[in-house]
């Protein structure tokens, strides 16, 4: 990551967590659960490749890497994985990344298990992350509880 | 660039609509069903509701105030579709948030932060995008109808096994809570 880029990532995150007393609702310095049940689905945020609210290094593949990497261990936390990604939202920084997006993409999933997807380009992401990655999984209560 | 399948169509529905504050988001080609985009507010599904992107509108129109004002009506309009499925804010599980300008990112996470426990925030994804009617924020939402839900439609299930036959036994009696039943549920 840039040196600009880090201290545009920090200043965000730190002006969200200082901007006013008590914005950090608990453990995230956002305004959001990370992962949410709704019945049989767990809801993962949309993740960019960040590291402890710093982007990783690299550009969108590392970036990609790490995000995928975010959205298995926070499945992981509520017992599901990524064979139980449902479908997943691959939001670009510059759709000139959509080839070089694949191949890492695929390090991630089986191929016997893909999920629905779909990937566009958008006007601009949080933090200015080259990309950001959100999933719906489906793990039944059943199987957790 | 939206995400929503059904975003070109709304985007194709209101060609001609110019500024926001002044023009309604209006246009009527669609309202043979009723609504004036090819859209349901909101439809329910596996015990979820999808709520459609909501804009910071009233009546069609933008909320003058800027981006903050627009948040605050937009979160307004989740809650008022909700209600009409018996749910409530604290039964939203996901939200996107559409931003005409990503650099808007910390006003709106500080608008958005007022409308919710902080112990109950749902899970969100954020993206800066373009958006119809020069609105500067969409939201959209995805939310768990919860018992009181799945009581009303035992209730409406009873209710119809009742009229099916002949010396049934009584319904069970009416919820306290009269809010209207998901009349847009699919």
């Amino acid at each position: 990551m840039s040196d600009e880029t880090a201290r545009q990532v920090s200043s965000a995150v730190s002006s969200a967590e200082s901007s006013a007393s008590g914005f950090a609702p608990r453990d995230h310095p956002l305004p959001l659960r990370p992962v949410v049940r709704g019945g049989d689905w767990l809801v993962v945020s949309g993740q960019v490749g960040h590291k402890d609210f710093q982007l990783v290094d690299g550009g969108m593949e590392a970036q990609l890497r790490q995000a995928l990497a975010n959205l298995r261990d926070s499945l992981a936390a509520h017992g599901g994985s990524m064979t139980n990604v449902t479908k997943v939202n691959v939001l670009l920084a510059d759709i000139a990344d959509f080839d070089a997006m694949n191949p890492v993409y695929l390090e991630f999933f089986d191929l016997d298990h893909l999920p629905a997807r779909t990937a566009c380009a958008v006007a601009g992401l949080p933090f200015g992350a080259r990309v950001e990655v959100e999933a719906w999984a489906y793990v039944p209560v059943t199987a957790t509880s | 660039m939206g995400l929503r399948s059904g975003d070109s169509d709304v985007v194709t529905a209101t060609n001609g609509c110019s500024g926001p504050h002044t023009s309604p988001i209006l246009d009527t080609s669609f309202a043979p069903v009723g609504y004036p985009f090819p859209l349901r507010r909101s439809v329910s599904a596996g015990g979820l509701v999808a709520v459609s992107g909501q804009f910071g509108q009233v009546d069609f129109r933008l909320v003058p105030g800027g981006l903050e004002a627009e948040v605050h009506q937009a979160l307004r309009n989740v809650a008022a579709v909700l209600q009409s499925h018996g749910a409530r804010m604290r039964d939203v599980v996901k939200t996107t948030i559409y931003l005409a300008d990503v650099d808007d990112f910390d006003r709106m996470n500080r608008a958005y932060l007022e409308h919710w426990d902080p112990k109950r925030l749902p899970a969100r994804t954020t993206a800066g995008v373009s958006l119809p009617f020069n609105a500067l924020v969409e939201i959209e939402a995805w939310a768990r109808l919860g018992a009181a839900s799945r009581w009303r439609r035992r209730l409406r299930a009873a209710r119809r096994a009742a009229r099916g036959r002949a010396g049934s036994p009584p319904e069970p009696a009416a919820p306290r809570q009269t809010t209207a039943a998901g009349t847009e549920s699919a």
